[in-house]
């Protein structure tokens, strides 16, 4: 054993002032860093001391990141503030370093490779710009304007989303709980028969736990759903609100999980909090392409008990052929695939995009946001097998 | 932090250290999360793909540490019966039985709510780890628990106690490394989340690939090392797998090479093999053809 931990790092006030000023701008870049997360970076520094810039961007990491997303937003946030920090002043030999600029030739050793949503709320790049003009030259995207819809509609969203999660999302669990209406529980019963004695008062009853199965919504933000995305946004929210394990996907010609905007936030700061996350994803649907994205990036993480709430009008790029393909992989993975269509709610409405028509034989429930999850255009798909 | 510091955590370094001779090559940012888990006495979320070594991140503290190793692996509907404690019931009755004429009520509900009734599961035994290194507690595989089970976790996390209703707080003797996997297969509850450290540990690049070899399966050729290496990257980079093998998977494959006397690779043997590189029947049946033979003569 050594003498005892190191002296700790006294902070001056001009260095705590620009520490807090990075904790700012970590949460700023969409981190919800607390006031533990906010010690335990302090306390951190304080082990590993401020000489070294890379150790630095290291506790930050630990500390304030608790998902792959954070870490990219916490490096983000450490670039831009230690590059150019708020506050004036000569700086301390512990700030000097801190305010170099990150060294090129070093990568993010600690960053997760491959992270598929990298693209999130990253400044536009030429290269991006040229992409999302590949796919719609004409209707180049621009970026999308959530406006939060009025109480009663989003009332009506979680009143469906909770009766989606009662019809689908529920499952009995192993867990019992205490029930005047369920089977005797012999264990309990004979437990609180010592406390008489050994008599039998009483028979104590049980009945299980129902489980909330995993959701997963993909939510199609492209081009074409610009005149829905609000109302649809509002159905998205209430399936995250009323199941809290959904995990929630925005696409268009590219897909990215965007749960952290949505997860215990108010619906008014979840529309602030989504809203620069749909940039970059206007201008064409690539449904096909996302799907196979999503498969190959989350799909090891879908269940048998998973529900897949595919929340677009169905509109395929790439024709659809190779959706119907990618639908067949994504049923066969999951417990329900639910295709809820912006349009479903015209009673006239049956399925016409050669998307959704390719796409209907592996759909158990199509709906329509308005009256979800009531079933439209053509009632209940045909229940499983599928065809082969 | 009040506690003395072991030698093997006394820097960011040593730690990295103290690691590679339990056999686990940990790159800076996984040392650094190590390190502060262990100064800081907070526990550690390890998220990552699966098979690139969160388990063994625990096991190699506890190795490096010289401490006991305790182990809860996850499962659905586990709850705090199997996990923190547990009633002996039988002995319970059985000393009812014995004591029932001689004592009163409420000295038999003294007397059989004692630490001797007491089963002691995992998270328990983590908290009553005795003098000498601070107990490992591995939380393997945390989001295949119930979110419920979260709940029974948050005061472990963060008071290191654990209040048993009928005995009051126990609390820890020395607060055990607590270490926390996921796979993400679901999110965890921001309040779990807000009392750990994060780490994420992803695919390693090919050079550390290659030590991890080196120091995993002894007596491996070094070209054959490497030329496993470059196949399972290139077979990573490739965008239609079901599911990409992972570190456990190199170091099965080059064990098995290993096994069957293979200097190189060689087409007809990496056919044979591949199963143990890829565990999706569909992968294995659009890799077994042509591609791969495209793959291996890749320069």
């Amino acid at each position: 054993m050594t003498g005892g931990p190191p002296a700790p790092v006294p902070f001056g006030d001009g260095l705590y002032r620009r520490l807090h000023g990075f904790l700012l701008r970590v949460r700023g870049a969409g981190v919800s860093v607390g006031v533990g997360s906010e010690r335990a970076f302090l306390d951190g520094l304080r082990e590993v001391g401020l000489l070294d810039r890379a150790a630095v961007r290291e506790v930050a990491r630990v500390t304030l990141a608790k998902s792959p997303r954070d870490v990219t937003d916490v490096d983000r946030a450490f670039d831009e503030y230690w590059a150019d920090p708020e506050g004036a002043g000569e700086p301390t030999l512990a700030e000097r370093t801190l305010l170099q600029r990150p060294p090129t030739g070093r990568g993010t050793s600690g960053a997760p490779a491959g992270r598929p949503d990298t693209a999130r709320s990253e400044p536009p790049s030429p290269d991006r710009e040229l992409r999302a003009g590949r796919y719609s030259p004409e209707a180049p995207s621009a970026a999308h304007l959530l406006v939060p819809a009025g109480d009663r509609e989003l009332r009506s969203a979680l009143a469906g989303a909770r009766r989606f999660r009662r019809a689908m999302a529920t499952r009995p669990g192993r867990r019992f709980r205490p029930s005047p209406r369920g089977a005797v529980d012999p264990r309990t019963t004979a437990r609180r028969s010592v406390r008489s004695g050994g008599e039998w008062v009483r028979l104590f009853r049980r009945r299980p736990v129902a489980g909330r199965a995993d959701l997963v919504v993909l939510w199609d933000v492209s081009g074409s759903m610009r005149e829905h995305l609000s109302r649809l946004f509002a159905l998205v929210y209430a399936l995250k609100r009323v199941n809290r394990s959904t995990r929630v996907f925005a696409f268009g010609t590219s897909i990215a999980e965007v749960t952290g905007a949505i997860a215990s936030r108010p619906y008014r700061r979840a529309v602030r909090a989504v809203e620069p996350l749909l940039d970059p994803r206007g201008g064409g649907t690539q449904i096909a392409q996302c799907l196979a994205a999503f498969r190959r990036n989350w799909g090891a993480e879908l269940r048998p008990t998973t529900s897949v709430v595919i929340v677009s009008d169905g509109w395929e790029f790439e024709g659809g052929r190779r959706l119907a393909a990618e639908m067949a992989a994504l049923w066969s993975r999951c417990h329900r695939v639910v295709w809820v269509n912006p349009y479903a709610a015209d009673p006239s409405f049956s399925p016409a995009t050669e998307g959704l028509v390719e796409a209907r034989p592996w759909i158990d429930l199509l709906t329509s946001p308005v009256d979800f999850p009531r079933p439209r255009g053509g009632g209940r798909a045909p229940a499983r097998p599928r065809p082969a | 932090m009040s506690r003395s510091t072991p030698d093997w955590a006394a820097s960011v370094d040593a730690l990295a250290g103290a690691l590679a001779r339990a056999r686990y090559i940990a790159d800076r940012p996984l040392a650094t999360a190590v390190f502060l888990a262990v100064r800081l006495e907070k526990p550690l979320l390890v998220e990552g793909e699966p098979g690139c070594g969160k388990t063994e991140v625990a096991k190699a503290v506890a190795q490096a540490s010289g401490a006991e190793l305790v182990r809860l692996q996850c499962y659905e509907g586990l709850d705090a019966a199997s996990a923190i404690y547990e009633w002996d019931y039988p002995r319970q009755l059985l000393a009812i039985r014995l004591h029932e004429r001689a004592e009163t009520p409420a000295q038999l509900e003294t007397e059989i709510y004692t630490e001797k009734y007491l089963l002691r599961r995992p998270l328990l035994r983590a908290l009553d780890g005795s003098a000498g290194a601070r107990p490992v507690l591995l939380i393997d595989e945390v989001d295949r628990a119930d979110e419920e089970f979260e709940g029974f976790l948050l005061e472990i996390l963060s008071e290191y106690q654990v209040t048993i209703p009928e005995m009051g707080p126990v609390r820890a003797k020395q607060p055990p490394v607590v270490i926390l996997t996921s796979n993400r297969t679901r999110e965890l509850s921001d309040a779990l989340k807000r009392r750990c450290l994060y780490a994420y540990v992803g695919y390693p690049t090919p050079e550390k690939e290659v030590a991890i070899l080196r120091e995993r399966v002894p007596g491996l050729p070094d070209v054959l090392a490497r030329e496993v290496v470059a196949f399972v990257q290139a077979l990573r980079g490739t965008d239609d797998l079901a599911k990409r093998p992972g570190v456990a998977e190199t170091l099965d494959w080059a064990a098995a090479l290993l096994a069957l006397e293979e200097r190189s690779l060689r087409p007809e043997t990496v056919r044979d093999t591949l199963g143990l590189l890829l565990k999706d029947a569909r992968d294995l049946e659009a890799w077994r053809g042509e591609r791969l033979e495209g793959l291996l003569a890749r320069p």
